[in-house]
């Protein structure tokens, strides 16, 4: 299979490159037979590359050794499940994943436009197959994933052991399917651009990809963070790492477009902003591909050095300089005709956050470039931490959550006083109630994160408040009971109520984030079995060892016992999972299950007040000479004995393991940074749902029913 | 076997995708562009559902609905009209 595999990959190059010039070709000479044969390329590469795709996972499936890519990913005791994912935990599999999704998002957005925009279609049909020419190039030349391996290896390396976890197997796709959709409003933007149409009709098609790239982020972002909390075992769930950044970076602009796109739709201005922000948004989605994969940046979460950097940076300054010109070439039709009526309209506020949103990701973006802007200035590589990242993110968040409050309050174009008092107050006395509360309470002092909790409970009284008001409304208007006056609101209203339950998710979340950064409390100890340590208010006892042998791995841990003011309220098993290296013949039948990688599996008690958590480091250094007295007796021992002698050494460390290192971390409500991502998502899923389709009136009968239609709206 | 599957697959794949240009048809892509007409007029009146939708839930009072409401409705009907006008010239 390997030969029809690699001949896909090149037919998909010669078909993305043959259907973007026929695409342009057709497209400059109005000619829509060139046109037809552009758009069929673009499904045909969806289907090749599906076909190259469903043979590498039929080599995984198979453990087929002699592709280079199983060898090195994947192992006959590999569970079956992750055989099927591990394919995108390599740098040439992941490559091969972005562009399969690039191309099926591509179909899916040129289908869409034929209706509904079509002069612009060839161009980003164009636009988007020269993207996936240029992966496809990369893949086919740099990065190939069907290589074969000759002798064919008898066993695998095996699948990095961190990502043998649930998120890991989703996450990937879903940040790949967010930066893949994200190249859609590129493409159309361009073309908007080139065919001079920057009207509403390139934001008709686009929108729902802006809003599905949005999602697929934002749950791409939330399983990372699950993964780093409950697997990395360091305690944390975000770490400005640059790969993480890269994600943020496109969701943040992503955030911001998704707003100023509804101002364009209703008001007819903000083009020239909109057209950058779609522009921006796709390229931060390359850029953050680009750092993944170049190696420039160090990072957990990198394939490491890579000979991808080079050609990557060309693309990415190509990209930059091409879209740059074309914005500057069509300023005269940019101009909007239309300007803001009112500085207080919610118009207004979806232009302010867009500063901050965009502030934000100038933030971030000049954060994770530091070291590189530093080497570049002084020739030393310096990076910043956290403590930078949040110095200035969190007053931009602290604004950003209070305009998601204040928007949905305002009326489109102007607002008048009265209709404000009637509005805010209700929120306005939440905000209040929370901050005296907290003022008075025994809360230690955290200025910044109390101030997040008043403009999230201003926020979130504000969505509340919307939603009663707008039920009470349809109730009043059908005479319907309240969940189904509810239902009906929001079933006639989705992209309206569903981004107000995506603002309560967003407040949620960045509650859970304040309270856990700011009164998480860490005790690292060391401890022997039967020893205590109390960390935040909580006891935590050591009881007892614990080691477990696998088929895949050795689990050495402890069983914890946590009191809270005496009461047994959990048991916690973390432990430390160790691996072995294929190695044998030079680390030995033992020693080489602690040479290779190891991971940590993290002991957790989590409710909706707060996190216990606790991760261990066993000591294995008394046990060195009992791994080498093995390995120096029987070397190559291997097969049937190998399980025994690790049994033995189990045995030996449930009886008498030495002290342990452990970290333990009591975080207040970091469940709600979980719960505030799914509310929020699920806002998304509600706003992206499609409408069903009403009857076609004419045009004139629906104008003159708008009222009526309106008042069934409500 | 191998290479028979793929010969099946490449021809099957030139087949499709340059068919439009040897049998010169048009595959669907003859109508005037209107899109961005029918865009504004579904904008104009989705402007004047959300006007009725924030009086109803209190952020725009009546006499400024009614001005309002007014100004978004003439907006729509223009809308309509050049939609109506662009579809008649293409007819």
């Amino acid at each position: 299979m390997l030969l029809l595999g690699r001949a896909c990959l090149l037919l998909a190059l010669g078909l993305a490159i043959l259907g973007a010039a026929a695409s342009v070709y057709g497209a400059r000479s109005g000619r829509p037979e060139w046109q037809a044969a552009g758009r069929r390329c673009v499904y045909a590469l969806f289907a090749v590359l599906t076909v190259a795709m469903g043979v590498i996972e039929l080599a995984f499936a198979r453990s087929d050794f002699s592709f280079r890519l199983v060898a090195s990913h994947s192992s006959t005791t590999t569970p079956a499940f992750y055989k099927l994912t591990a394919m995108w935990s390599s740098q040439e599999g992941s490559l091969l994943l972005w562009v399969w999704l690039l191309a099926g998002w591509s179909s899916l957005a040129v289908r869409a436009a034929g209706r509904r925009a079509r002069a612009l279609a060839p161009w980003a049909g164009a636009v988007l197959l020269a993207l996936a020419a240029f992966f496809l190039g990369l893949i086919n030349v740099l990065a190939d994933p069907i290589q074969l391996l000759e002798p064919a290896a008898v066993e695998g390396n095996g699948l990095q052991p961190l990502l043998r976890h649930p998120a890991m197997v989703i996450h990937p796709p879903m940040l790949y399917s967010g930066y893949t959709l994200a190249t859609v409003p590129l493409a159309f933007a361009i073309g908007a651009l080139v065919t001079r149409r920057v009207d509403g009709a390139w934001i008709r098609v686009t929108r729902r990809f802006v809003l599905a790239s949005w999602l697929c982020l934002t749950l791409g972002i939330l399983l990372g963070a699950r993964w780093s909390w409950s697997e990395l075992g360091w305690g944390g769930y975000w770490a400005w790492d640059p790969v993480e950044n890269a994600a943020l970076l496109p969701w943040l602009t992503g955030t911001a477009a998704l707003h100023s796109l509804v101002v364009q739709e209703k008001r007819g201005t903000l083009k020239a902003w909109n057209v950058t922000l779609a522009l921006g948004t796709g390229v931060l989605a390359v850029v953050g591909t680009f750092l993944v994969r170049s190696g420039i940046l160090e990072s957990i979460h990198a394939f490491g050095a890579s000979t991808l950097g080079l050609p990557f940076l060309i693309f990415i300054v190509a990209l930059v300089l091409g879209s740059t010109a074309l914005v500057l070439a069509r300023r005269d039709v940019l101009r909007s005709s239309a300007r803001l009526e009112s500085l207080v309209s919610r118009e207004t506020v979806f232009v302010l956050n867009n500063l901050v949103l965009v502030g934000l990701s100038l933030v971030v973006l000049w954060g994770t470039f530091f070291p590189l802007i530093s080497e570049a200035l002084t020739g030393r590589r310096a990076s910043v931490g956290p403590p930078w990242f949040t110095r200035y993110t969190v007053p931009l968040a602290i604004a950003a959550v209070l305009l998601s409050g204040i928007g949905p309050l305002l009326a489109w174009r102007r607002a008048t006083p009265r209709a404000l008092g009637r509005t805010f107050r209700m929120p306005l006395a939440a905000a209040v109630v929370v901050a005296v509360v907290l003022l008075a309470a025994p809360v230690p002092d955290a200025p910044r994160a109390l101030a997040l909790f008043a403009v999230a409970a201003f926020a979130l009284s504000a969505v509340a408040q919307e939603y009663w008001r707008g039920t009470r409304a349809r109730r009043a208007a059908t005479g319907l009971p309240w969940p189904a006056a509810l239902g009906g609101l929001v079933a006639r209203n989705r992209r309206r109520y569903g981004g107000y339950l995506v603002h309560a998710g967003i407040a949620l979340l960045l509650v859970g984030v304040a309270a856990s950064s700011a009164f998480q409390r860490v005790r690292d100890a060391r401890l022997a079995p039967g020893a205590s340590a109390s960390v935040g208010g909580y006891d935590v006892r050591y009881v007892r060892p614990t080691a477990k042998v696998e088929p895949e791995k050795l689990s050495l841990g402890a069983l914890l016992e946590v009191r809270r003011e005496g009461r047994l309220i959990a048991t916690l098993r973390p432990s430390r999972g160790y691996y072995p290296v294929a190695d044998e013949r030079r680390l030995g039948t033992l020693g080489r299950w602690f040479e290779g990688e190891s991971t940590s599996e993290v002991g957790l008690l989590s409710d909706a007040r707060r996190d216990v958590w606790a991760a261990v480091e066993p000591d294995l250094q008394p046990f060195r000479s009992m791994i080498d007295g093995i390995d120096l007796r029987f070397p190559l021992a291997g097969g049937r004995m190998e399980p025994l002698f690790l049994r033995a050494l189990a045995e030996r460390y449930e009886l008498d393991a030495p002290p342990a290192a452990f970290r333990l971390i009591v975080s207040p409500l970091v469940a709600w940074v979980w719960v505030g991502g799914l509310v929020a998502f699920g806002g998304g899923v509600l706003a992206i749902w499609p409408a069903r389709r009403r009857q076609r009136v004419p045009a004139r009968a629906r104008a003159a029913a708008a009222p009526a239609a309106a008042q069934g709206s409500a | 076997m191998e290479a028979a599957l793929f010969i099946a697959l490449f021809t099957a794949v030139v087949a499709w995708t340059t068919a439009p240009v040897w049998r010169r048809r048009s595959t669907g892509a003859i109508a005037a562009d209107l899109s961005a007409l029918e865009a504004e007029r579904d904008a104009r009146l989705a402007a004047v559902r959300d006007a009725e939708l924030d009086l109803r839930t209190g952020k725009l009072s009546e006499p400024d609905h009614r001005a309002l409401a007014a100004q978004l409705r003439a907006e729509a009907v223009e809308a309509m009209d050049r939609l109506e006008w662009a579809r008649e010239e293409r007819a």
